[in-house]
């Protein structure tokens, strides 16, 4: 049990050791694009145990550009730690779920299976045709996928580790 | 000893079978002509990518713990092509190192017969060409010099974290410019080459990747290079992909290892350069 900043001070990440010189921010290519995302913010959200929004956390693109803080507060290593916390305290990301229900099937991820399981039929606004077709004509999509031969190994391993985790 | 062959795992990654399949073949004839071993890992399974590391840790582990494990039989250190693959593996290895995790993962891994020794070192591709084969040896392979204006766009996850990656400077590496220098390439620098393409959040939020994207191309375009190269297949279709969606000249990308195939007399049809979603017909002619 415990807040969510002394979950993370526990494994090594003090948020509290920030002082919002904004390093993150600006180094952040998301924070460039969207600004809801603003790395120094959702650090400080955290160092107070304010409420964070999941899907805040999971923009993150995990490029690691934060990795110079001058504070070493390894930004994007407390995001992927919160997330996991998160995870753990019932908070259920779609993406994060496709990964794990396709890597569950088939030992490996067929883009092709995860793309169409996280957007449905909207996957074919994402790509131009002209892209689906070139991909399809020079075999890179893989309709048949089947099970890697890793499958049943890789079942097991979701079977076993079970409990909280046992998705 | 000098002659001694090198050998390794080889993990291929997920897009090896699908987006990126020319990646994966011009890494094995590469391989081939330089006589560097790859021995493939056919039962590998997904690194997972933070995805699933994020969503469920402890399986996230015993999977690259038993990739990590496979490898452990086959050589002395685990290669692959993709960065997020890189990472995720390095990472993970890190993980287990730690009291009790390798443990833990290690009691789910006897459940299938594996077991994690931690003995296998990861690598990634353009560190075994670079530093494992070494710029002076393969030079010694170059048949033909290159006259190409290229662009090496080395992402992110090769790079960093650093103290996870391991691998060259985090934001101004050299070690890609260094080969293509020895291929007869004019390399350009510029400032985005270590940006984040935004692959991994195609699924998440496909309007930031697709603004993040759009930056690198950006700059890339006004240098007016011949052609692209990556080291990561998920930068490769990044790159390729969306600029069928922005109003630009199309520019081919070429992955590392075809460069190096051109280079040391391969085919274009054995590199799989017709397998690439922008032609590169454009580079080949300037080639002739």
């Amino acid at each position: 049990m415990g807040s969510l900043s002394e979950k993370l001070k526990k494994i090594g990440l003090e948020t509290s050791k920030c002082y919002q010189c904004g390093t993150c921010s600006g180094d952040c290519p998301v924070a460039k694009i969207d600004f809801s995302f603003n790395p120094r913010k959702i650090v400080l959200e955290t160092s107070k145990d304010a409420w964070i929004d999941s899907n805040l956390l999971w923009k993150c693109a995990t490029c690691y550009k934060c990795y110079r803080c001058p504070r070493d507060v390894k930004p994007a290593e407390v995001f992927s730690v919160a997330r996991k916390i998160l995870v753990k305290e019932g908070d259920r990301p779609k993406v994060g779920e496709s990964f794990a229900r396709i890597i569950k099937k088939y030992g490996e991820l067929s883009e092709l299976k995860l793309v169409f399981d996280v957007k449905g039929f909207k996957s074919i606004n994402m790509t131009p045709p002209t892209v689906i077709w070139r991909m399809f004509r020079k075999g890179k999509i893989n309709i048949r996928a089947n099970k890697s031969p890793s499958a049943d190994e890789v079942k097991r391993i979701f079977e076993i580790v079970g409990g909280s985790n046992g998705r | 000893m000098e002659d001694e062959k090198l050998k390794y795992a080889y993990f291929p990654g997920c897009s090896s079978k699908s987006t990126s399949v020319e990646y994966h073949i011009s890494t094995l004839r590469v391989a081939e002509k330089l006589g560097i071993e790859l021995i493939e890992l056919e039962e590998a399974n997904c690194c997972g990518t933070h995805n699933l590391e994020d969503y469920n840790e402890d399986v996230w582990l015993s999977l690259n713990a038993r990739n990590m494990a496979l490898a452990e039989g086959v050589a002395a250190s685990v290669v692959t092509i993709c960065s997020g693959c890189y990472l995720n593996t390095k990472k993970a290895k890190m993980m287990l190192q730690e009291n009790g995790t390798r443990e833990k993962i290690n009691k789910v891994l006897a459940e299938i017969q594996r077991e994690f020794r931690g003995e296998a070192e990861v690598k990634h591709i353009l560190d075994v060409l670079v530093n494992d084969f070494g710029l002076d040896n393969l030079e010694k392979f170059v048949e033909k010099k290159l006259d190409l204006k290229v662009a090496p766009y080395y992402g992110c996850q090769l790079l960093r974290p650093p103290e996870i990656t391991e691998f060259d400077h985090p934001e101004n590496p050299q070690s890609f410019e260094n080969l293509l220098d020895v291929l007869g390439c004019q390399v350009v620098d510029f400032s985005r080459k270590t940006d984040c393409c935004g692959a991994t959040l195609t699924l998440v939020d496909e309007k930031i990747m697709k603004g993040m994207v759009k930056k690198i191309l950006d700059e890339i375009s006004k240098i007016e290079v011949d052609c692209i190269s990556t080291i990561c297949p998920l930068c490769h279709y990044a790159l390729e992909s969306s600029q069928f969606s922005l109003n630009m000249e199309k520019i081919p990308v070429l992955h590392a290892t075809q460069l190096v195939g051109l280079s040391t007399g391969l085919s274009p049809v054995e590199l799989g350069l017709n397998r690439n979603l922008i032609s590169t017909e454009k580079v080949l002619k300037k080639l002739k």
